[in-house]
């Protein structure tokens, strides 16, 4: 405990910024495999990243996030929709995730990340989105048209969401761009590209959408596929949260045993609450209002906990002990 | 031909109105003319583009249909494949014999009002009849239906007319005659039961643009109570047309779109007895092709192998007042869609066993009564099923209908019970009568369904075993004008429908959901105007032919979807709202020449409007016999304009294009007793 507090308590004299990377390396695949199935989980975690996957038993289909480590980066068509059009995934590792979006994807963030901010990620189109862009399809067109000149774009719009609310701010990222007066300058996105994540701020989540100019009745023609990578996080438990976002409160008794007071400067209205264990992994999230809420620590095994909690913008993080 | 005397009997008697020898009273200084429009005036003959066969080039074929015209076949199906008070147009086979080297999509263009969605050379071609979905069209070969049971629906573009005896297009709906699909209109295919003796053989060669040949082959012998028909036919194409894909960019090579198919259609008949007769068919077919990229797809390496297996056995009796008919068939299809592009194969398949018992009974002078009952039994299996799934069915048919001097009327139901469930009762009611001499009238109400495909029940994802038939109401009503005036002889006819379909089954997206399922989201209102118009004048010297026509159809999604986007009282894509034809043919001596012209208004597609167009053709033919031989030598120039369109977004149709042929053919046939 006595290492615990001094971590903290160095973390927060020196205004660290905790960075993690969640680079999709931990589900350790086998050569050439894709992954569309993330079981009763319901989503893949990596690091402090939690992409939700929803997959149909019946229909064998999927859509959300899938892992995968495949390297075709050649074979156009939808039966190679889990590969990345890089052939690898980023900064030359093996494992990325790849999004098959059905109105919007969406990429949680969790544990000491929870409530941070999303530095950045490395982004790149799947090898069937990619091919259905460059050459057209049964369905799909070729971009640029008949004649090379059509303004087409296959675009990906980041959004957060931050206390249930999703921003307005946003973040485009062209995947493929034909606007461009001087043909020569088209181009569909093939390699990994780094996309800047920061202006977003803190976030609970992200949201993902894909937006082409390829649309008919049925709706957007081109494969609704991208594939990301080395998604960047930045912990909450920063100089920024701490000191330029600081939200003064109180819990109390500490050490407690049943339940834990939090006392706000004004009422609580609504603010977050999450309690968070040693590894940093979420273990209790709630909303409170009031001049004096009361959690319930009943459930939770004895131990150190940091609490966080944050309303109208700001952030304060305190601990307490269970006992 | 002599006809059996109860049927020559029941001929005489039936009245005047009906009896196809009208066909000749009327146009008798032009009998050759061949197509048979059905009018409130039953088979009134009006018009015959292709009747310059009929004496000439046709000659194999002359005896074949216009002896068999007042045979007594005439009554055995009439109440179905001519219902009351309904509009449908017959190409026999004098029609048919000079357009051998095409296929039905072909003769559907030209000969009738069903607007044909051709995806290019050489690939699929569907129909919309009066506003409906490519699945609302039934086709019936000798009474049984063809659709695939996986898709609802037929590829017209391989159906060779060298394989049909008699086509008739029946406009409108007709479920309770030919139950599920029928409900913008019906294609019968018919083939006749022909007891010659002798032998008759005829050869078709034919080639064209595109690396484009034809090559057919026809056998008939027999010696009055036995007989067979051989027909081989073999045809390939290269389709690489070139076209102009925009005004600014140099002309492109269509590319990967050949096709190459064959098939043999063998039949055997037997005459047991005089009153009793079996007919056994086989065809077989098999389909390679090529599927060429869209103009907006840089390649495509995708194949499509069809193989096909249609046996049939009939049966049927004539006894005193009553005809009795069995038909058994055994249909086997499939289609293997490969695209090594993308790495994928798929093999298709399904069975489908009929058997159907159906009896004709004669009640007094005026009346008849028809009943049939029919099993079904479908079994399909593609990757895309999670099983090979199985359907059985269960089909009752009534018909009553009563004949006076001047009119008739038809009474028509049908049920059907389709794994276990009803589908809703389908009654139709139909009445047509001469009401001046110049003047028919005719109306018809019917109820019409479609079930849902295998596909729509099991495809993996988004099948929906829950689905209900799509089924609604139509109306049709119509009049004929028509006149002579010493060569000359007229027809106009115009006929207004209306018909509502519930329960329109349409692929789209639930809330939720990411992929598309069926779903009986949508109501559809068709209704529209056709008007025909045909003339037809004899000279000494040969005769002129004008047929021409305009099909005023709107049909509209009556309730709004969001995905696929359709707003209420769009247009169903598809469907032309205007469409103007018009065919001019006039034949001197021996030859003969034939000018085809039609406009098609835009049309909504699924990604872009496919904008109007106007093509043209022309065909010119000398044909002539020669003792016991007779042959004929013939060049089609299509799209005589060279106009660059499209009837399917993204999918280019060839240029100007020419084919050149020639066909000679022999008989040493005595004797022809034909029947269906």
């Amino acid at each position: 405990m006595q290492h615990l507090l001094t971590s903290v308590a160095l973390l927060l004299a020196f205004g660290a910024h905790a960075q993690t990377v969640a680079n999709f390396e931990n589900f350790n695949l086998p050569p050439n495999t894709f992954v569309n199935n993330a079981g009763a989980a319901g989503a893949f975690t990596s690091a402090d990243i939690e992409l939700p996957n929803n997959y149909n038993a019946q229909w064998m289909s999927w859509d959300g996030w899938a892992i995968s480590n495949r390297t075709d980066d050649t074979t156009p068509g939808f039966l190679n929709e889990s590969s990345a059009a890089a052939g690898k995934g980023a900064n030359g590792s093996a494992t990325y995730a790849v999004s098959y979006v059905f109105g919007a994807s969406i990429m949680r963030l969790t544990g000491a990340t929870a409530g941070g901010k999303v530095l950045g990620l490395y982004v790149t189109n799947n090898t069937y989105a990619y091919f259905s862009m460059k050459d057209g399809d049964a369905f799909a067109k070729k971009f640029g048209g008949i004649t090379g000149n059509d303004p087409d774009f296959f675009l990906l719009t980041v959004k957060k969401y931050l206390n249930g609310q999703l921003g307005t701010d946003s973040v485009n990222f062209y995947l493929a761009d034909y606007r461009f007066a001087n043909n020569a300058q088209d181009y569909i996105v093939k390699d990994w590209a780094w996309l800047d994540l920061s202006s977003l701020g803190n976030a609970d989540s992200l949201q993902f959408t894909l937006t082409s100019s390829d649309v008919g009745a049925f709706g957007m023609n081109t494969p609704a596929y991208f594939c990301v990578d080395d998604v960047t996080t930045e912990d909450v438990l920063s100089q920024d949260d701490v000191v330029l976002n600081a939200l003064s409160f109180d819990v109390f008794p500490n050490p407690t045993s049943d339940f834990l007071n939090v006392r706000l400067a004004e009422d609580a209205d609504n603010a977050i609450v999450q309690i968070f264990d040693l590894q940093g992994k979420l273990v209790s999230e709630k909303t409170i209002s009031g001049p004096q809420p009361r959690l319930d620590t009943r459930p939770l095994p004895a131990g150190a906990y940091f609490i966080r909690v944050g309303q109208g913008g700001k952030i304060g993080v305190g601990k307490f002990i269970k006992e | 031909m002599k006809a059996p005397p109860i049927a020559a009997r029941l001929l005489r008697r039936r009245p005047s109105i009906l009896k196809s020898g009208s066909v000749h009273r009327i146009f008798h200084t032009i009998s050759r003319f061949s197509i048979r429009s059905k009018t409130a005036a039953g088979n009134f003959c009006l018009l015959a583009l292709c009747g310059f066969g009929a004496n000439l080039n046709g000659l194999h074929a002359q005896a074949d249909t216009l002896l068999a015209l007042p045979s007594p076949e005439i009554t055995a199906q009439h109440l179905r494949r001519q219902p009351a008070g309904a509009q449908s147009t017959t190409l026999d086979s004098t029609c048919l014999a000079l357009h051998q080297t095409e296929n039905v999509a072909d003769a559907l263009w030209k000969k009738s009002g069903m607007y044909v969605k051709s995806y290019g050379l050489g690939s699929l071609a569907t129909t919309s009849a009066r506003g409906g979905s490519a699945g609302q069209t039934a086709i019936v070969w000798n009474g049984l239906p063809l659709q695939s049971p996986m898709l609802g629906q037929l590829d017209f573009s391989l159906l060779p007319l060298v394989f049909v005896d008699e086509m008739t297009l029946q406009y409108g709906g007709n479920s309770a005659g030919w139950g599920s699909g029928a409900i913008g209109g019906a294609v019968l295919l018919e083939n006749k039961s022909q007891f010659i003796t002798g032998l008759s053989a005829r050869l078709n060669v034919a080639a064209g643009s595109f690396g484009w040949q034809h090559h057919a082959t026809t056998l008939r012998y027999g010696n009055g109570r036995w007989a067979g028909s051989t027909r081989i036919f073999f045809e390939k194409a290269n389709n690489d047309f070139t076209f102009q894909i925009h005004p600014d960019l140099p002309e492109t090579k269509q590319e990967h779109a050949a096709l190459q198919q064959q098939g043999v259609l063998q039949e055997f008949f037997l005459k047991t007895r005089p009153n009793e007769e079996f007919a056994l068919r086989v065809w077989l077919q098999d389909i390679a092709r090529q599927i060429p990229p869209t103009i907006v797809q840089n390649r495509s390496q995708a194949t499509q192998a069809d193989a096909l297996l249609r046996t049939t056995l009939h049966w049927k009796k004539t006894s005193g007042l009553l005809t009795l008919q069995t038909r058994a068939a055994f249909f086997t299809e499939t289609l293997d869609y490969r695209d090594p592009l993308i790495g994928q194969a798929s093999l298709s398949k399904f069975h489908t066993w009929m058997g159907e018992a159906e009896a004709t009974r004669w009640l007094g002078r005026q009346s008849r009564l028809q009943g049939s009952v029919m099993q079904t039994y479908t079994r399909a299996s593609t990757p895309a099923y999670e099983a090979s799934p199985r359907q059985t069915r269960t089909a009752v048919f009534l018909a009553m209908r009563r004949e006076g001097h001047r009119w008739q009327a038809q009474l028509d139901g049908r049920m059907e019970w389709v794994d276990g469930r009803w589908v809703p009762f389908t009654p139709s009611v139909g009445a047509e009568a001469e009401a001046l001499r110049f003047l028919e009238i005719k109306g018809k109400i019917a109820r019409n369904y479609r079930l849902p495909t295998f596909n729509d029940l099991y495809w993996r994802p988004g099948g929906n075993p829950e689905l209900l038939p799509e089924s609604g109401w139509s109306q049709d009503v119509g009049l004929v004008f028509h006149g002579k005036a010493k060569q000359l002889r007229w027809s106009y006819s115009a006929t207004g429908f209306h018909r509502r379909i519930r329960n329109w089954l349409l692929w789209a997206r639930k809330d939720g959901q990411f992929f598309f399922s069926p779903q009986n989201i949508a109501e559809v209102w068709s209704r529209g105007i056709e008007s025909r118009l045909d003339v037809a004048s004899a000279f000494s010297f040969g005769e002129i032919i004008l047929t021409g026509g305009h099909d005023w159809v709107r049909s509209t999604n009556e309730l709004a979807v969001s995905n696929p986007r359709i707003e209420q009282g769009a247009q169903l894509f598809y469907v032309p709202t205007h469409r103007v034809f018009a065919e001019v043919s006039v034949r001197v001596k021996h030859f003969q020449i034939t000018g085809f012209q039609q406009f098609t208004e835009k049309v909504t597609g699924i990604n872009e409007d496919v904008p109007s167009f106007s093509i043209g053709s022309l065909r010119i033919q000398y044909a002539r016999p020669f003792g016991d031989w007779n042959g004929a030598i013939f060049l089609h120039i299509e799209n005589l304009w060279d106009a660059d369109y499209q009837v399917i977004e993204r999918r280019p149709m060839p240029g100007r294009h020419f084919r050149l042929g020639f066909n000679a053919g022999f008989s040493t046939r005595k004797h022809t007793n034909s029947s269906s």
